[in-house]
């Protein structure tokens, strides 16, 4: 071990079925390759089940940051890196559609050449999606097309919300950024950009939750193309 | 336009590729064959007169509709099904609930 920390940010919103086999995932996957980790789960509503996980895990293992209500997920990350103590913090979503098993692929990539950001991707190599229909991977394509060629973002998968950040890098993004839902995720690594951090991808293979439904879809393709368009503008 | 696709032909390796190895996820092959059947369609819409000097604005349009259809299409086609991995995911489930039964945890 390098005296390297981690700290896993998992926002949760509904997440009962899910958050006991996530964070059992995750425990597995770090603890087998010597890993150095702390949970913090930000639970907006429902935090019973944290509570239980935290008894078996321990309080060192899995940090409890509750709010009240439903904040919204770019609060939750201001939030919860507050509270982090790891120097690197790993954001992901807690509905089992990002796999802990790549965790240490992403660190690895991540110390070859002390990259600022590790990102996950759908779109290279051996990533992809299970769960999606016809319409739903043109859709998905199609925008990465255009903002691929608009943005030249250096990053495949600009969408996606699987990543290692260096814990500075992340407070300084996460106070730069103003955009909600994906265009969050987008802004992050377009302003990541522009600052001249340095970024690197790994191939997942995302599985569409098993339980539960998704918060942020509805207006998807209406919130991306706003998006899109505000950072075609504005950088 | 045409001044953004070929500048995506020609970059789009070098800056989606960074640290990632692999670029696009299109071979090289097919990254060469798009480029050059773009170039070929102008070299010879040249030739025959098409057009004069300038490219007339519908062909552009044309030659911007073909290029994305064929990336999109084939990004499509080429998108992976990570089938394995769902079998993987149901087999984690089934095998966390029983240990974290085991340690005393309570789904209800
Ligand atoms: N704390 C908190 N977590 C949220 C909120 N909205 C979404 N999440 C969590 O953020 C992650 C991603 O949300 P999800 O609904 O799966 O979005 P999708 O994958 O884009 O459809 C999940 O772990 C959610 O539980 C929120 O308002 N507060
Ligand atoms: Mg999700």
């Amino acid at each position: 071990m390098s005296g390297d920390k981690y700290s896993i940010l998992l926002p949760t919103y509904n997440e009962r079925e899910n958050l006991p086999i996530i964070t059992w995932l995750l425990v597995k996957h770090l603890d087998a390759a010597d890993i150095d980790f702390e949970i913090i789960v930000i639970d907006d509503g429902s935090p019973d089940v944290a509570k239980q996980l935290q008894k078996i895990y321990g309080e060192k293992r899995i940090v409890l940051r509750p709010r009240e209500k439903k904040l919204g997920l770019g609060t939750a990350y201001i939030h919860g890196i507050k509270h982090a103590t790891g120097n690197h913090v790993i954001i992901m979503d807690a509905d089992l559609s990002h796999h802990p098993k790549f965790i240490p692929e992403f660190i690895k990539k991540q110390q070859e050449s002390d990259l600022d950001i590790v990102t996950g991707t759908r779109y290279v190599g051996t990533g992809g999606v299970y769960g999606w229909d016809f319409r739903r991977k043109l859709v998905s394509r199609g925008a990465n097309f255009l903002t691929q060629i608009l943005l030249r973002p250096g990053c495949s998968d600009l969408t996606g919300s699987f990543r290692l950040y260096k814990k500075p890098v992340l407070e300084k993004l996460v106070k730069s950024c103003v955009s909600k839902g994906y265009v969050f995720q987008m802004e992050m690594i377009v302003r990541a950009r522009q600052f001249g951090y340095s970024l690197g991808e790994v191939p997942i293979s995302f599985v569409d939750r098993v339980y539960g439904e998704s918060k942020l879809g509805g207006s998807e393709i209406v919130q991306f193309a706003k998006g899109l368009l505000y950072l075609f503008a504005t950088t | 336009m045409l001044k953004i696709i070929c500048y995506h032909i020609r970059h789009v390796g070098k800056e989606e590729g960074i640290n990632t190895g692999d670029s696009l996820s299109i071979p090289k092959l097919f990254q060469w064959l798009m480029a050059g059947g773009a170039f070929l369609a102008l070299w010879i819409s040249l030739l025959l007169g098409y057009i004069d000097s300038d490219i007339n604005d519908s062909t552009k349009d044309v030659i911007l509709f073909l290029y994305s259809v064929a990336v999109i299409g084939y990004r499509v086609a080429t998108f992976n099904d990570c089938v394995q991995s769902a079998e993987e995911l149901q087999n984690d489930i089934t095998e966390a609930k029983k240990d974290l039964m085991a340690k005393g945890f309570n789904f209800d």
